[in-house]
């Protein structure tokens, strides 16, 4: 003998999960997700200028505006030099190689003696070693220049004393589609849409039986908060298995493509704490708009009443997907960690935050928190329109009536 | 199914003194009724009487006023709804879930023990003839028997007391006659019946008890032999040739139709000389005379 909240909820699962939208939504979605978040960057990737671009920093002089501006190389498309001034941070430089605004860097140390080929890891190999060789043989004509002119020798006595620079090569991981921000993107558009797929089923599920006149069957078969209970946890079980599907598959396929090296293309970098987050957040997202949006349901009798009415609430989901690209631009403001903390945002902007790596523990607990009280809150509410609006017929009520629903039920 | 005795078996339901309001409108006033295990009792009355409502407030979906709902003599709370089997005026069932499922959701609701509930769907889909089609969705059934098997969802667990809003409406004869001997069924395995219906000739037929309710108020109650010899125990029907402009059924409850001529007659006094006195008013062509039936009745009580 199970609860009638439990019987309810398996009724629900069972439903949705044999559907073939099921299987639809479970296969296209994550795709269709993929495509919008990944094009955008990679059509940016492809449309960089031709040719490359090489910052020289120089900070003892050997190099400098008076010696060439673009470097030709057989093989390869010209490559501009752009001179930087000495005192350009290092991260900086190497943000600049991440974002494809340089292609690579050479930095000459202090001692004149080593110096440091900074290559995006987008560029092809064979350009990255042709690259390398005209670079460094540019270096050691200027060293030997600079050198001899300092020791009032002529160009050839310069060059028998000169030695060869010792020369090390760093790849740096160039930002892909699937990098920190287009991760945190794709988890930020899967939430809106799974919380706003799964709120409107609840919804119209509410609806159906309302206007399908099966409630009145129930309601002498279970208590509404039952029925109610057992909806949400239905419904919130379906998203839960799609997940856990989308996930699995992800850590399939990323061991798979892990095995080649390289890896054929740039794979999300995503981890099983996002993932857990990412459920997580999920479960206490829906369980807070399925009671906002039974809440909608409650008050009417038709799925044409619904659409107007679930308005206000859509609104609310869509807010922090429009308040994302904030986030993820500056995710540490403080702009960015207030809003994570609003519960009715925190779904979809906590778990982009913790993506990019930039929300505390303290932070996600806290959010955690406050989307609970919310939850219990909205649900208290929920109940009470549910069970008052559940057997009404006519034209939707008025706010003061929805008011003396919660006050008297 | 086996039957049992009707007598000492749970299923009572006492119904005291119930009120119900909707704002100013009072629709149900001072109803009082009693269903015993092993009866059918029917509650009559025009639309808008106040009987669905009634239902609803025993079955606990709107809340009473006023008064007392008893079952088995403790009052009816949560859980004696639940073992109380219900047909809502309002039908409906998940269009997309097969005729098996459709009645092991609903047992399995009404907290059946899971053993019991593959035994009980097998049972009612026999008995309504479903069996090839359990594995059929729902909305690819006839309205008649998806009307059925609305009934067979209200019955599924087994409950002693039943609660039938308006059983009869929509179903063919065929199927009327299958619900009657169901109904027949549950009174002889002593379950308590309580319906409201407009098919007068079917609660003529089934019901031991009924009670008329007109404006929320009873307006006569009791079993139909004894409504027949308080309200109007015969009627005279009497056809004629062509019309008959001036009768002579002043202060009398009677209808005149065209040439025929219908009187529900309470007096003691023998109707045969009443008869005989429309004879001179014009020229009989048929007569009938008949003990009142509960239409009869409906029409006397419900003004």
């Amino acid at each position: 003998m199970s609860p009638s909240w439990l019987v309810v909820a398996r009724r629900e699962y069972l439903c949705r999960v044999r559907s073939v939208s099921f299987r639809i939504g479970t296969v296209a979605g994550p795709l269709v997700l993929a495509a919008i978040v990944g094009l955008p960057q990679l059509s940016s990737r492809s449309a960089s200028p031709s040719g490359f671009t090489v910052m020289v920093i120089d900070s003892i002089g050997i190099m400098g505006p008076q010696d060439q501006s673009v470097l030709k190389v057989e093989g390869m498309e010209p490559v501009r030099l752009v001179y930087s001034p000495p005192d350009l941070p290092y991260s900086t430089l190497t943000s600049l190689v991440q974002t494809h605004a340089l292609d690579g860097a050479m930095v000459i140390a202090q001692n004149g003696e080593e110096a440091e080929l900074m290559s995006a890891s987008s560029m092809n190999l064979t350009d990255e070693v042709r690259l390398h060789a005209a670079l460094r043989e540019l270096l050691f004509e200027a060293s030997v220049r600079r050198r001899g002119e300092a020791m009032g020798l002529d160009s050839l006595r310069a060059r028998s004393l000169a030695t060869r620079v010792a020369w090390r090569t760093v790849r740096v991981q160039t930002a892909n589609p699937w990098g920190a921000a287009g991760l945190a993107l794709f988890m930020a558009m899967l939430l809106y849409v799974t919380l706003l797929t799964y709120g409107l089923a609840t919804m119209r599920a509410v609806v159906e039986e309302k206007s399908g006149r099966i409630v009145e069957m129930l309601l002498s078969s279970a208590r509404p908060v039952d029925l109610l209970a057992g909806k949400i946890c239905g419904v919130a079980s379906v998203g839960l298995t799609q997940y856990v599907i989308w996930f699995l598959i992800a850590a399939l396929l990323s061991s798979v493509v892990s095995l080649r090296s390289p890896a054929p293309y740039p794979l999300p970098p995503w981890s099983l704490g996002l993932a857990v987050a990412c459920i997580g957040y999920f479960l206490l997202g829906y369980i807070l708009f399925a009671a906002l949006y039974a809440m909608v349901a409650g008050m009417v009798n038709s799925t044409a009443d619904a659409q107007h009415l679930h308005l206000p609430v859509t609104a609310l989901l869509v807010a922090p997907i429009i308040l994302v690209w904030l986030v993820i631009a500056s995710p540490t403001s403080a702009t960015a960690r207030v809003l994570s903390l609003v519960p009715l945002f925190a779904p979809v902007l906590m778990v982009a935050r913790i993506a990019v790596g930039a929300a505390a523990a303290i932070e996600v607990a806290l959010s955690i928190v406050g989307l609970m009280l919310f939850i219990v809150a909205s649900l208290w509410i929920a109940s009470r329109i549910y069970r008052a609006g559940i057997l009404m017929r006519g034209s939707p009520p008025s706010p003061r009536e929805v008011l003396q629903w919660i006050r008297d039920t | 199914m086996n039957s049992a005795p009707s007598q000492g078996k749970p299923g009572s339901l006492s119904v005291h003194r119930l009120q119900k309001r909707f704002g100013d409108t009072l629709a149900v006033r001072e109803l009082s009724l009693e269903v015993m295990p092993g009866s059918v009792h029917g509650l009559l009355g025009p639309n808008g009487a106040g009987k669905t409502t009634t239902l609803r407030t025993v079955m606990g979906i709107l809340r009473a006023d006023g008064g007392t709902i008893l079952r088995d003599e403790a009052p009816m709370d949560r859980h004696a709804v639940f073992r109380t089997g219900y047909l809502p005026e309002e039908r409906g069932l998940y269009p997309r879930m097969t005729v098996a499922d459709q009645l092991a959701f609903f047992a399995a609701l009404r907290r059946m023990p899971r053993h019991a509930i593959k035994e009980r769907v097998a049972y009612w889909l026999g008995f309504l003839g479903l069996t090839p089609l359990a594995r059929r969705r729902t909305d690819e059934l006839s309205m008649g028997l998806q009307q059925l098997l609305q009934v067979a969802v209200a019955l599924v667990h087994e409950p002693d007391l039943v609660v039938l809003d308006e059983p009869f409406t929509g179903l063919d004869p065929l199927h009327v006659a299958r619900l009657m001997e169901l109904l027949a069924d549950l009174r002889a395995r002593g379950r308590a019946v309580l319906l409201s219906t407009h098919a007068m000739e079917r609660a003529e037929e089934i019901c031991d008890h009924v009670t008329f309710l007109d404006h929320g108020t009873v307006a006569a109650e009791g079993s139909i032999d004894t409504l027949r010899h308080s309200v109007g125990h015969r009627v005279v029907k009497v056809v004629f040739r062509a019309p008959v402009p001036a009768l002579p059924i002043q202060g009398m409850d009677a209808t005149v139709v065209g040439t025929t001529v219908t009187v529900r007659w309470s007096s003691p006094d023998d109707p045969l000389d009443f008869i005989r006195g429309l004879a001179a008013a014009g020229e009989i062509v048929e007569v009938e005379l008949r003990p009142a039936s509960l239409r009869d009745i409906f029409m006397r009580v419900i003004r």
